[in-house]
């Protein structure tokens, strides 16, 4: 059974469009990236998936059931764009009282705030007041909450918009760690980041799903992003262009080409020692040879 | 640090669910500044009524100039009844709790959503608690509140009366019990008027003023229509506390006879309100 199911769900606010006719089923798996530009209706998707607000025509389901539903209750999780914890109690109070409602214990609830807090490095912090908090800092606790118990599906809005570099990374690890049994829909302007993270990609773009991408699917042709920081590309490209395996040659930009080609699994670094070569005999220096295409290209090029 | 999976751990049910949701509101209501005002307004209140109105009852009430006064601010229809009080303090008391509770609820309960729908935090209940939940924990925490408000009124006036007549000490708790009750009955409509009304202002501040005026502007619309159509002085019915001031003449179990209105009342509101929140893009 699907984890998500949406059938011509569509929303509008005040007579505008701000999402058109989804059709998606998604089941439980690695994370799923949901990109687009702003205002393309991924806020208002996670908000929908969350239950926050209902679709204007169309349906949802999740787990088989609307998302309110009581059976998904404590199954699906959300880190909300813009929500605040109430500002007058301590994180440690909030967050205890939350997983209470999950179903702990008075005593297990305070040790998964423990854990949830130390997942986050917020331990330290833990008797704090949210007002007291930097907006990195407060976005890790809403992080933390959104992992208390082990939901089926935790939906993610922006997760590492304004974290530190080192936060951010720590993010990205637990997101990594925690996928193998949880289901992580993550909506990002950071495409990198979703790289390294997501199987899939759902791309929205005016209310509309236009693009669903996965990542890493077996396929008879792959890519191979090359970015050379001294060399003749016009050469290079000829070059390439004898090779009987490679099928296409796209130029990014003056330094990065975008070479399909046919795998072969007797040598699958055919292509790869083919360009080394060239380098060490045109004396060429190479920036970054890069196995697959980056998903800015899959999505905009 | 071991990691507890939810699915090992038996989800409570829904009135354990209510119950952590409610001791949860409270404890946020007595650890604010809010909660803290509403204490300190309520503390300086009663004691300022219970030391010259309530202790002095005794012979304020029997004094003429007084009795001259109350039927003209109550109406002569009403002072019978009230007079008919067994005992004077709790006469006093009645009269204070009856009006002073409704004001006290829309003081106290005027941010019961407002403040969290603004700041999205509803968003971290809604998927751990059914919508429906969340909002009926709400009423009773603040009805909760209330009736610890009404239990200090009430005892600290039964204190007061048993050192003036010890001898009605049975008397006296029973009326008491009488008033803490009405007092819980009362306040019920105007709770759930809040809540209907916090979810639609934008302020906790704004939550207040709204609430005045409809109550205040109903009760204006109910007399003019009643000038040209007498008929339609049934609509003053929908409006909480429009029993308060046929309830003064009141004594005893009689006490009781007008609660049908805000019982009614409060489970419309109730409805309304619940049903408000199910619609509402949180």
């Amino acid at each position: 059974m699907s984890l998500i199911s949406c059938k011509q769900l569509s929303k509008q606010y005040a007579g505008k469009t701000v999402l058109n006719n989804i059709d998606i089923e998604l089941v439980k798996g690695k994370p799923i990236a949901l990109v687009g530009p702003n205002g393309a209706g991924k806020t208002t998707f996670l908000s929908i998936l969350s239950g926050f607000i209902s679709p204007s025509s169309g349906s949802i389901s999740i787990n088989g059931q609307e998302p309110n539903h009581p059976q998904n209750i404590g199954k699906i999780s959300t880190l909300p764009q813009d929500a605040l914890l109430d500002p007058h109690l301590s994180i440690t109070k909030q967050l205890t009282f939350f997983a209470r409602l999950q179903g702990f214990s008075a005593i297990q609830a305070k040790d998964e705030t423990k854990r949830v807090l130390e997942l986050v490095g917020l331990t330290d912090s833990a008797q704090q007041k949210p007002t007291s908090l930097s907006h990195g800092m407060a976005k890790r606790v809403s992080i933390a909450q959104a992992l208390i118990g082990q939901p089926e599906l935790v939906l993610l809005d922006e997760p590492t918009a304004g974290l530190d570099p080192i936060h951010a990374k720590q993010v990205r690890q637990i997101v990594d760690q925690l996928s193998t049994t949880t289901t992580f829909i993550i909506s990002s302007h950071n495409l990198e980041e979703l790289e390294q993270m997501c199987d899939q990609v759902l791309y929205l773009e005016q209310g509309k799903l236009t693009r669903h991408l996965s990542l890493n699917a077996q396929q008879e042709t792959a890519q191979l992003t090359l970015t050379m920081s001294d060399c003749e590309i016009p050469t290079l490209i000829n070059e390439l262009e004898q090779l009987e395996y490679v099928v296409e040659i796209k130029q990014k930009n003056k330094q990065t080409l975008i070479i399909e080609h046919r795998l072969n699994s007797d040598s699958p670094l055919q292509l790869e020692h083919t360009v080394l070569e060239l380098c060490s005999r045109y004396s060429w220096q190479y920036k970054a040879i890069y196995n697959g295409i980056k998903l800015e290209d899959s999505l905009f090029s | 640090m071991k990691r507890l999976v939810l699915n090992t751990l038996t989800p409570h049910s829904s009135p354990h669910k209510l119950w952590i949701l409610i001791q949860f509101e409270l404890s946020k209501f007595f650890s604010t500044s809010k909660g803290l005002w509403s204490i300190i307004l309520f503390v300086v209140l009663w004691g300022l009524s219970l030391s010259y109105l309530i202790n002095d009852a005794a012979t304020t009430v029997y004094d003429p100039s007084f009795r001259a006064f109350i039927s003209g601010l109550l109406g002569g229809h009403r002072v019978g009844g009230w007079f008919a009080w067994p005992l004077a303090q709790l006469a006093v008391c009645w009269l204070i709790v009856l009006y002073l509770f409704p004001m006290l609820v829309i003081f106290t309960s005027n941010d019961m959503f407002t403040t969290d729908k603004h700041n999205k935090t509803l968003r971290f209940l809604l998927i751990r608690a059914s919508r429906e939940q969340i909002f009926f924990s709400r009423i009773l925490s603040h009805l909760i509140i209330i009736f610890i408000f009404a239990l200090v009124a009430v005892v600290s006036c039964l204190v007061v009366t048993i050192i003036n007549q010890p001898d009605q000490w049975l008397t006296a708790l029973t009326n008491s019990g009488y008033i803490l009750t009405n007092v819980i009955i009362i306040s019920a409509p105007f709770t759930a008027l809040m809540a209907l009304v916090s979810l639609a202002a934008n302020s906790a501040k704004q939550a207040g003023i709204i609430a005045m005026l409809l109550l205040t502007l109903a009760n204006l619309l109910v007399i003019m229509l009643t000038n040209y159509i007498p008929s339609l002085a049934v609509l003053s019915y929908v409006i909480p506390g429009v029993q308060l001031s046929d309830m003064i003449a009141q004594h005893g179990a009689a006490t009781f006879s007008l609660s049908a209105i805000p019982i009614i009342q409060t489970l419309v509101l109730l409805a309304l309100g619940n049903y408000w929140l199910k619609r509402s893009q949180l």
